[in-house]
């Protein structure tokens, strides 16, 4: 019982990680699979795209203060939202398709949601992106 | 999806009472963020823009500008300012162009006032227009100081920039009219003399060149808030022939800005790039007001955002038209702007000023 209590609780980072590689190994149906991952997007771009145009409408006023690095940056995280938000909903979308699947309803999402949002292979990719395209776009 | 949507509204329903309120808040606050950047509003926000380089020569490293002179004299840092102009901006932009005292506001009206198409197809014949009179003031100025500097330009008509949507006349845009009830035009002031004696709200004709084409159109003039007017807008429209002159030039295809309010410093920079003295003495001028055939230098719109912009750059000298100059005053003082603030009402005060600030 000592042993149990002294255990310590793996921080968000380890959880998302793991709950990620989980849902992954998890074999859904290829209309779940499908459906869930499309309705992810949507729904988080729904979610993103209203900020995403106040970024671009401020950028359209206040363009002639320069500091486009910051905007940037904004878009920046902003994409890094995108993509925690879009693994969260994929996840809950699937877990509400597939009620059954015990191993689908043990996942977590917020910890996905966490994790996702600071994937460094997304966040190394999105930068370079942002980088090449951005860069030659605004300055 | 729906079955997901279905799982929120249960967990909706069965949530604590902090929850639902927390939800409802965030959602109408989502709503309230979605609606402001859709729902647009009736207003032109006027902000201030950048710098643009006017003319470049055989001897200019880095060959930007919008017209080249083919010399090997210094055409000078000599800039004109832009602004850039939102037409019916969304309601977010409305709100966050008010915390800024160097952003304007002006009413947009929909039924009356261009779009934003017209606007731009209207800033680029005023560009082109433009650039031909800074290019016929420059060469004549010169001229005076070296009569090898020659160029061979003509008077075609009057190029229609603009049709209001109230004008009963079958104009458009890039239209030149050369006859008006069969007389010949001759200049501005003739066609508005000519115009002036046409009976109100009885048609005329109108002998237009379009697409090369000459066409004879019925043209009326329209009461107005209280004046009976055409309805167009129209500027003096010459063709100037680059291979007669001396020296040549040419016209780059894409110019940066639109509009006519950089006449008078294009004139300024291609008149210094003719002479081979450098009368800008190495300074970085820049300045806004449009110029006339006659060499006047005219006024122009959002002073204020252009002082700010100049502001923003490391400048020696502004030169503003006289109509603006007191708007443009005030805004230097309110910015402590360090640049000379120099009011200009033709092109020979600025060659005026320079000569008197160089020597």
């Amino acid at each position: 019982m000592n042993e149990h209590k002294n255990k310590k609780e793996p921080n968000f980072w380890v959880r998302g990680k793991r709950e990620t590689k989980n849902f992954y190994a998890i074999q859904l149906h290829p209309a779940i699979n499908i459906k869930s991952f499309i309705f992810g997007l949507l729904f988080a771009a729904v979610i993103i795209v209203p900020f995403g145009i106040m970024v671009f409408q401020y950028l359209m006023i206040y363009a002639y203060l320069g500091a486009f690095r910051i905007y940037l940056l904004i878009i920046w995280l902003g994409l890094l939202l995108f993509n925690g938000l879009s693994n969260y909903f994929t996840v809950k979308i699937a877990q509400a398709y597939d009620v059954d699947n015990h191993r689908l309803q043990a996942i977590n999402a917020k910890y996905i949601f966490l994790y996702n949002c600071l994937n460094i292979g997304f966040a190394i990719f999105t930068l370079f992106i942002i980088i090449f395209l951005g860069l030659a776009v605004f300055v | 999806m729906i079955r997901y949507i279905k799982n929120l509204y249960n967990g909706f329903i069965n949530a604590t009472i902090s929850k639902k309120i927390t939800a409802v808040a965030l959602t109408l606050l989502y709503i309230a963020l979605l609606l402001s950047v859709i729902v647009k509003v009736n207003v032109e926000v006027i902000t201030p823009g950048g710098l643009n380089s006017t003319a470049y020569t055989d001897t200019t490293e880095n060959e930007s500008g919008s017209v080249k002179i083919m010399t090997e004299n210094s055409a000078g840092n000599i800039y004109t300012v832009g602004v850039y102009s939102h037409i019916r901006v969304s309601y977010f932009q409305y709100l966050i162009s008010q915390f800024s005292k160097n952003i304007d506001h002006n009413d947009y009206n929909p039924q009356t006032n261009l779009s934003d198409s017209e606007q731009v197809t209207r800033g680029k014949i005023h560009r082109n227009y433009s650039m031909n009179h800074a290019l016929i003031v420059a060469y004549k100025e010169a001229n005076k100081i070296d009569p090898t500097i020659y160029l061979d330009y003509d008077f075609k008509g009057l190029i229609v920039s603009a049709v209001y949507h109230f004008s009963e006349t079958d104009l458009h845009p890039y239209d030149i009219i050369t006859h008006i009830n069969g007389v010949p035009v001759e200049s501005y002031n003739h066609f508005s003399t000519l115009l002036a004696a046409a009976s109100n709200n009885v048609s005329f004709p109108l002998t237009v060149k379009r697409h090369n084409e000459v066409k004879t159109i019925t043209a009326r003039k329209v009461l107005y808030q209280d004046n009976y007017l055409l309805g167009i807008e129209t500027a003096e429209h010459y063709e100037i022939n680059s291979e007669n002159s001396t020296p040549k030039f040419t016209i780059s295809e894409e110019m940066p800005s639109l509009g006519s309010s950089g006449g008078s410093m294009t004139t300024l920079a291609i008149y210094n790039a003719l002479l081979e003295e450098d009368i800008t003495g190495g300074k970085i001028i820049v300045g806004t007001g449009t110029i006339n055939i006659d060499g006047t230098v005219g006024d122009i719109a959002g002073v204020s955002q252009k002082i700010v912009t100049a502001a923003m750059h490391k400048i020696d000298i502004f030169f503003v038209n006289a109509e603006d100059y007191e708007e443009a005053k005030t805004k230097c003082e309110e910015i402590n702007a360090e640049f000379e603030l120099i009011r200009v009402n033709t092109f020979t005060d600025i060659i005026e000023a320079l000569a008197g600030d160089t020597e």
